[in-house]
């Protein structure tokens, strides 16, 4: 039996051959409870490769879990997802025109559509002053999400031309970096701020927290 | 602030590609349960040693992965010994277990006959598909060592197998079966 012959048997009998890759969402949250779950992140103990992490740190006991926390930091910054918008009102739906009254909803439907591009985001600390240059800043709710399209109803418009309904969709997410692409959630509320046609991600865009809703306060 | 929302970025930007390769190295060394549990700690220990991360991201990582599995394992230990204990005053009634039947169980018998190092260093070359440089940064030891041992430890499993009776992709059912 050559090495070759010896590996091909042994990935044969691979326990993790059959092992079905976690939903982005989970990948995502994983990686939130990692952050958030250790506030104050320790100094490196050895450098050493041979000990890759002393078993006293190791043992620091089991991961707690911050559900609420994790929430609220989820969504764009948290993976590196670009989006780009790719067309700007490019749909209009037209209601009745005898459809008249204190309806919510608009009379013309006009729809921006993201897309969610590739690429890892590089992460600088958000400001009130580089969010206001935004073209296109909106607070919205997700409405539904079908086929890998979210679609987000727009509450408020803070820049931008008037939009009603932006879809955001993940494109193949055959990125790691797009990960975190699914966070939407149907009937949360998000605020969302694209410039030079790509969102703005990394603590510009994610779910509508009281930190966020401060930022695009200060902006705009 | 600044520091914080860079250091989440480095972390995610590093974490999320190792995520699926770590599932299935502790998917090959554990249960379930224990894998997401020790999976958790893993990801923790890596943003807490964000500054540590040497270039060869992925055998660091699975060396971090390792030593909480072995950390798992021993408190698994401690609990079993205490199960143990109740089972011997209080046993439960007999249930069927659950676990699978390994594909290749000659193999799996083989490769559980090397000394556990040795063993480690066969998955780590076959199923993690790492090389003798990569092993040394997984396992904390010399890549000429990791040499020596990997090219010892083939020849003792072809041995084991030989022992055990079949011969290469050759899965006959075994007499005298000792597990």
């Amino acid at each position: 039996m050559t090495d070759d012959d010896l590996r091909a048997r042994l990935r044969n009998a691979d326990p993790a051959a059959g092992l079905a890759p976690l939903p982005p969402e989970r990948v995502t949250r994983l990686l939130e409870d990692s952050m958030t779950n250790d506030l104050d992140p320790s100094p490196a103990g050895t450098a050493d490769p041979a000990a890759p992490v002393s078993p006293r740190e190791a043992e620091r006991g089991p991961v707690p879990r911050r559900r609420a926390r994790t929430a609220r930091r989820l969504a764009f910054a948290a993976a590196g997802l670009v989006v780009g918008v790719a067309a700007v009102a490019v749909g209009a739906a037209l209601r009745s025109p005898d459809d008249s009254g204190p309806d919510v909803r608009p009379a013309i439907l006009v729809v921006t559509r993201i897309v969610a591009g590739g690429g890892a985001a590089k992460c600088v600390q958000p400001s009130a002053a580089t969010l206001a240059a935004a073209p296109l800043a909106f607070a919205g709710t997700v409405d539904e999400i079908a086929g890998g399209t979210a679609v987000l109803k727009v509450t408020h418009l803070y820049a931008g031309t008037g939009t009603d309904v932006v879809e955001v969709a993940q494109s193949d997410g055959n990125s790691e970096a797009l990960i975190g692409a699914t966070a939407f959630e149907p009937g949360r509320a998000y605020l969302v701020a694209a410039t030079d046609g790509r969102a703005m991600v990394c603590g510009y865009s994610g779910l509508a927290t009281p930190e966020l809703q401060a930022l695009y306060d200060a902006a705009f | 602030m600044v520091n914080t929302q860079a250091r989440r970025a480095r972390f995610e930007e590093f974490a999320a590609p190792l995520i699926e390769p770590l599932r299935r190295f502790l998917a090959r060394r554990t249960d379930p349960e224990t894998a997401q549990d020790v999976l958790s700690e893993t990801l923790l220990v890596c943003w807490r040693r964000l500054d540590d991360v040497p270039d060869e991201r992925l055998p660091w990582a699975y060396g971090v992965a390792r030593h909480c599995l072995a950390n798992a394992e021993r408190a698994q230990r401690r609990q079993h010994r205490l199960l143990a204990r109740i089972r011997a005053i209080d046993p439960p009634s007999e249930v069927a277990a659950e676990v699978a039947e390994p594909p290749d169980e000659r193999l799996h018998t083989a490769l559980g006959r090397l000394r556990p190092l040795d063993a480690e260093i066969v998955r780590l070359w076959a199923w993690e598909d790492l090389g003798p440089t990569e092993i040394a940064a997984t396992t904390g030891l010399s890549a000429n060592a990791v040499s020596i041992r990997l090219h010892r430890a083939r020849g003792r499993l072809r041995e084991e197998l030989r022992k055990l009776g079949d011969g290469a992709g050759h899965d006959v059912p075994e007499e005298g079966r000792r597990l």
